[in-house]
């Protein structure tokens, strides 16, 4: 056998990956939006939080359709294994996720019942990133059947995934808060940038438990993270991760209100691309490798195609969106901030335009 | 059939039978809402401006449904069809990957500045989004209806020893042989059902005093469409059913409940198919037309059920019965468009209160015709996943009975949750009518709608 790698499994595991990414990125501060709606004391204020992702969740969503359908098409047996290993926290997940939507488009809608879909708007989101969480710990820990382990690490095994929905609920509502600082301003803002600094603890306690944990749930990544090669790169991955907490700290009060936001998201990557290296090279942890899981090589090349051809005319046009609908969100009820909105983009005739009364 | 199977099966039914009802409704309306923009871009009529921002409402609600319930669809098939998942991944995979890259992210993409951007981007670009996303939808019919006209009529692919499939050509995989016929006549079927809907809420709106201009607009394009859209469907069904009848004769079989194979056969207008004896029960049927109909030949061949053993057999009552409120539908929507032109002529289109009622009753038919449709050509299909060579009990995850009835039952608690939330802010919207005192930047021209023209005749 040959040391060289077959780079095109690779490279699904990694677009694959990216999508994953990209959804935990943009769903992960619209899930967020969600966990820190209750926070928000005053309706004109939960009214211009939940203002700031109206033109964006649906795509947002999408990233999880696309991770879950590069999934299918590289590593079919992987998809099928891990899905049916997972039914029920996936099902929570997509329940979750079922009622979030429409829960928010009812809200927007006004009415009696409006407060009602608010709250199951915040209760969904909450459950959709526990459930996400759990995924990802039962994923990190392994999803074939270990043999004879002992108790205590059976008990470990069975309470990490719970610890690792509780963090994502938290890192979820830090990307969230950290994109309301960058969107609003006023009383809403000031929220944001309390709960962010709340929030980042709890994840920052939470991301360092599960840590701790991690080599005893999996072996594997233990051997990764104690080899003598990979070891120096964890090293550099956790100072990395220090610097970053500590600059997304200083940034959330700080003065430009897009720092937060940067920072959280290299968070993100970080955290992200640690789970990635970790369970290298394992698409099915730890039975099958992606290698092993991996579509007919026609397929892949066949779809490969395609997508080069259109994911980077997808990035443009949703950045294209983002741009179209940048700076501050529009506050529904401008006469209730009591700092008013000095920095809209909007002229005062496309206000008139909007508001007839 | 094993009860994991079984509860499998129901939900995934449940489930997609749910969500078809929000692609249907979204591909008919948001193509009506590109076409308003375009007469509204050329004609500068504000009437066409307010009907698109009132039916852009009633699209964003029905499109948020079928987004959430996709998502479930696009991990159901791992959760539940493992079997199938790791079996025809090769060949499904990249469908529906493009079905996400060239048609999910361009709806939802272009979504946000269709509905909310206008002020932003300017009435051109603004017109080009709701034309995205109209595009989107469509893009999306294409590749899943390329997927599972796949799986009905199989095509460009080799099955090894251990059950999985390989291409062989993407060019014969993808358009198969009935995809053709499946993608038209389903497309149709969303443009319809769109058009009776917007029929029916601008004929409920015809009631108010004075007479809404948008109503009347909204009526008169929606007519217009069904009448070239209805006699169209009939045909595209015809041909999707010579079709069917060439690749798979046992389907055909199930829908006509014809146990025997033979020539000049007749057409059975109702029956109860008795499965069991292979039998039909008080039939109802005229000779020689159904030869006719199936084959347009007046002595022509149609195969039986009998022909394969009854392990093999679609579950003919099913099929049989789907298929008629199928065909009932698409009558008395042909009938409406029809009754829709002679009133037209007649010049009495706005002022017929029994057609106006006529018209809100039809308004799900689309939705009735499109959802017995899809029962006809999934339980047609059976036993197979993939006709005649993958088995759907083959194709089931390894899923214990207790999760997945629990996943069942949450669905259809959570579904009909959903649809009567749906129903009830859809209503509002439409009981609240289209927004005509919005200012416009067109507020001159305005003076250009005159009402009274249609008024005069009202008493």
């Amino acid at each position: 056998m040959t040391a060289s790698v077959d780079w095109l499994p690779v490279a699904y595991a990694a677009l694959m990956s990216a999508s994953f990414l990209a959804y935990a990125l943009m769903d992960g501060w619209d899930l967020g939006v969600g966990i820190f709606y209750p926070l928000v004391a005053r309706a004109p204020d939960r009214d211009h939080l939940l203002e700031t992702i109206a033109p964006f969740w649906d795509a947002n969503e999408t990233w999880l359709v696309l991770g879950g359908m590069l999934l299918l098409l590289g590593f079919p047996l992987a998809y099928a294994v891990l899905l049916t290993k997972l039914y029920l926290p996936v099902f929570a997940m997509l329940f979750a996720l079922v009622l979030r939507g429409v829960s928010y488009e009812f809200r927007q809608q006004g009415g009696r019942l409006r407060e009602f879909w608010g709250h199951l708007f915040a209760a969904s989101s909450v459950l959709a990133a526990f459930a996400q969480g759990c995924i990802l710990g039962r994923v990190v820990e392994g999803i074939a059947e270990t043999d004879s382990a002992s108790p205590i690490i059976t008990a470990i095994r069975g309470t990490f995934p719970l610890a690792c929905g509780v963090g994502l609920v938290g890192a979820y509502a830090l990307l969230g808060a950290c994109w309301v600082i960058l969107k609003t301003q006023g009383a809403v803002q000031v929220t944001a940038r309390e709960v962010a600094r709340s929030a980042l603890i709890l994840t920052v306690i939470l991301l360092i438990v599960v840590s701790l944990f991690t080599p005893l749930v999996s072996p594997h990544v233990a051997h990764r993270w104690f080899a003598s090669n990979d070891g120096v790169l964890a090293a550099v991955a956790v100072v990395a991760g220090g610097v970053v907490i500590w600059r997304l700290w200083m940034s959330i009060w700080g003065s430009d209100d897009r720092r937060p936001l940067q920072w959280v998201i290299a968070l993100f990557i970080l955290s992200f691309a640690g789970i990635a290296a970790s369970v290298y090279p394992y698409v099915v942890p730890y039975g099958y490798t992606l290698f092993e899981a991996a579509n007919d090589r026609k397929t892949l090349v066949f779809a490969a195609v395609g997508i080069c051809i259109v994911l980077p005319v997808i990035v443009l046009y949703l950045a294209l969106g983002y741009r179209v609908f940048r700076g501050k969100s529009q506050d529904p009820h401008p006469e209730a901030t009591d700092i008013p909105c000095v920095s809209c983009r909007r002229t005062a005739g496309h206000e008139a335009d909007l508001h007839p009364s | 059939m094993s009860s994991p199977l079984l509860l499998a099966r129901l939900q995934f039914a449940f489930t997609i039978g749910f969500h078809i009802l929000w692609p249907a409704y979204s591909i008919g309306i948001a193509a009506f809402i590109a076409f308003l923009n375009a007469l509204w871009l050329r004609t500068n009529r504000p009437v066409y401006q307010q009907l698109m921002r009132f039916w852009q409402k009633l699209f964003a609600l029905g499109f948020a449904m079928g987004v959430v319930t996709g998502l479930v669809l696009s991990y159901q098939i791992g959760t539940n069809w493992g079997g199938f998942a790791r079996a025809t991944g090769a060949v499904t995979g990249p469908l529906f990957t493009f079905e996400v890259l060239t048609a999910f992210f361009l709806e939802a993409g272009f979504l946000g500045i269709a509905l909310l951007g206008e002020a932003r981007v300017g009435r051109r670009w603004h017109f080009f989004a709701c034309l995205m996303v109209a595009v989107g939808t469509m893009m999306s019919a294409f590749w899943i209806l390329s997927a599972n006209s796949w799986m009905q009529t199989p095509a460009g692919v080799s099955l090894d020893t251990t059950g999985v499939f390989h291409v062989t050509s993407w060019r014969e995989a993808i358009f198969n042989p009935s995809f053709p016929y499946r993608l038209a006549h389903m497309v149709c079927a969303c443009l319809i059902t769109g058009c009776l809907i917007v029929a029916g809420v601008s004929a409920f709106q015809l009631r108010k005093r004075p007479t809404p201009e948008t109503a009347k607009v909204g009526l008169s394009l929606a007519l217009w469409l069904l009448l070239f859209l209805a006699p169209a469907q009939l045909v595209l069904g015809d041909l999707h059913g010579l079709n069917t009848k060439r690749y798979q004769p046992m389907k055909l079989a199930a829908i006509e409940a014809r146990w025997d194979t033979g020539r000049s056969v007749p057409l059975t207008l109702f029956a109860w198919p008795d499965e069991r004896n292979a039998v039909n029960k008080h039939a109802i049927e005229l000779s020689h037309l159904g030869s006719l109909v199936l084959t347009h030949d007046w002595n022509g061949e149609v195969r039986g059920l009998k022909e394969v053993g009854p392990e093999d057999r679609p579950p003919v009552p099913v099929v049989f019965f789907a298929f008629r409120i199928m065909v009932a539908s698409g009558l008395l929507i042909l009938a409406a468009a029809f009754l829709g032109a002679w009133l037209r002529y007649k010049g009495r289109l706005f002022h017929a209160p029994w057609f106006r009622r006529f018209l809100i009753v039809c308004m799900p038919l689309g939705w009735i015709a499109t959802l017995s449709g899809w029962v006809v050509t999934e339980a047609g299909r059976q036993p197979y996943v993939v006709y005649g060579m993958l088995r759907t009990a083959d194709a089931v995850s390894p899923v214990g009975t207790a999760a997945s009835g629990l996943s069942l039952a949450v669905f259809i608690v959570l579904y009909s949750g959903l649809f009567l939330a749906f129903f009830w802010y859809w209503l509002r919207i439409v009981l609240s009518g289209p927004d005509t005192q919005l200012p416009t930047a067109l507020v001159a021209s305005r003076t250009t709608t005159t009402p009274a023209l249609f008024d005069e005749q009202t008493t």
